[in-house]
């Protein structure tokens, strides 16, 4: 839809399309349609050549007469789902009940911050990683029923954004350690394993219930957000 | 994404149920020169932008400017969703925003050059008026006063 404003404004617009069925309909001048999960449209992470291939295939179509074009991109084939698993579908470990999540997010905060070569893309609740152990412990009290507020939540930010931002950057945080420990594993086991095995997994489970027993269909809303 | 017969029955209703323009014609601007002397801009729906910038929101229609000098490592996005991993796009945000790849292309000379701005949108939008009314129009301005040739569009 976009690629049509700009393209009838002069300019020349090449998309990339995750959904098929929708570049069919909404006929972008130029599209190339790529079989990768959502959250992936130029290529896989780390894979140059992939994502070259796929900006290559795309600029192709600049040399077609006339429109619509839409090119499919031929990617390996691999063992991986569309969206990824859900709570519902992953069983929690025992184990996992027996870790304390305050000391399993400081860990991986203190991994975080000694990692020189990570990413620290933990911004979006703009709550200082070093102030993780309270967010934590603060995460805690509220899903298990104490509403009382975050002392450092932004002011412009209200709380179920606030929340929700939260819960993200603990949970790209999680991944992130488990990306750098286990660079080969797939998305998906890296999702079965915060959700089965770890304190964190537990904690989404018992946020989400408690937002979802609200009466307010933005608090459920909200809690269907978490996990599901 | 593989195909919508590999989501579950909901998600794929969901998507399928996400406003679509029905449309019988196509734009067709054809390029007035070769990649090789164009200047190329990427606008994404990845909800990526600069950390100083206000987070977006589900439906949020507004967009944001990113300088292409920034690095890809310094976006932060505020799209977050059940429904994709994140985690990829953290490590290597060329997964959505092919910053370094466009880059690696200009020194080879494959592309011209990179424009000084490109934007980012937020995605998975139910009400697309806004945006095809109002910011969209708004971002084609930008990217002409720009001199843009090419723009490359990026979903996650």
């Amino acid at each position: 839809m976009i690629a049509r404003v700009l393209e009838g404004r002069g300019l020349t617009t090449v998309a990339l399309s995750l959904v098929r069925e929708h570049s069919v309909r909404i006929k972008a001048p130029r599209a190339v349609w790529v079989p990768f999960p959502f959250g992936i449209s130029v290529g896989h992470r780390n894979d140059v050549r992939e994502q070259r291939a796929v900006l290559d295939l795309a600029f192709s179509t600049l040399t077609a007469p006339d429109g619509p074009v839409l090119l499919d991109f031929v990617a390996a084939n691999r063992p991986e789902r569309a969206a990824p698993i859900q709570a519902s579908g992953v069983e929690v470990e025992a184990q996992a009940r027996t870790i304390d999540f305050v000391a399993e997010v400081e860990a991986m905060r203190d991994r975080m911050l000694q990692r020189a070569d990570a990413h620290p893309k933990i911004g979006l609740s703009r709550v200082d990683p070093k102030d993780f152990s309270a967010l934590a412990r603060w995460l805690a009290r509220y899903a298990s029923g104490d509403e009382s507020d975050f002392a450092g939540r932004p002011a412009d930010v209200e709380l179920l954004p606030f929340i929700r931002f939260a819960v993200e950057d603990l949970r790209v945080m999680y991944a992130l350690d488990r990306m750098h420990a286990r660079p080969e594993e797939s998305s998906d086991e890296r999702q079965v394993w915060l959700l089965g095995s770890t304190a964190f997994g537990i904690f989404l489970r018992t946020l989400r219930d408690h937002l979802e027993a609200s009466g307010d269909p933005k608090v459920k809303a909200a809690g269907f957000g978490i996990a599901r | 994404m593989p195909s919508l017969d590999r989501l579950p029955e909901a998600a794929r209703a969901g998507i399928l149920s996400l406003a679509i323009e029905e449309v019988t014609s196509t734009p067709f601007h054809r390029p007035a020169k070769p990649l090789a002397q164009s200047r190329v801009a990427i606008v994404t729906t990845a909800g990526v932008h600069l950390p100083g910038d206000k987070p977006f929101v589900a439906g949020d229609p507004t967009y944001r400017m990113i300088p292409s000098a920034t690095d890809g490592a310094d976006l932060l996005q505020s799209h977050t969703s059940l429904g994709f991993d994140r985690t990829g796009i953290m490590a290597d945000p060329n997964v959505v925003y092919p910053i370094d790849r466009l880059r690696e292309m200009v020194a080879e000379g494959v592309i011209g050059e990179l424009a000084p701005r490109f934007y980012s949108f937020m995605g998975a939008q139910r009400d697309v008026a806004p945006i095809k009314n109002v910011m969209a129009p708004e971002v084609a301005a930008h990217l002409l006063e720009d001199g843009v040739d090419v723009v490359l569009l990026t979903p996650t």
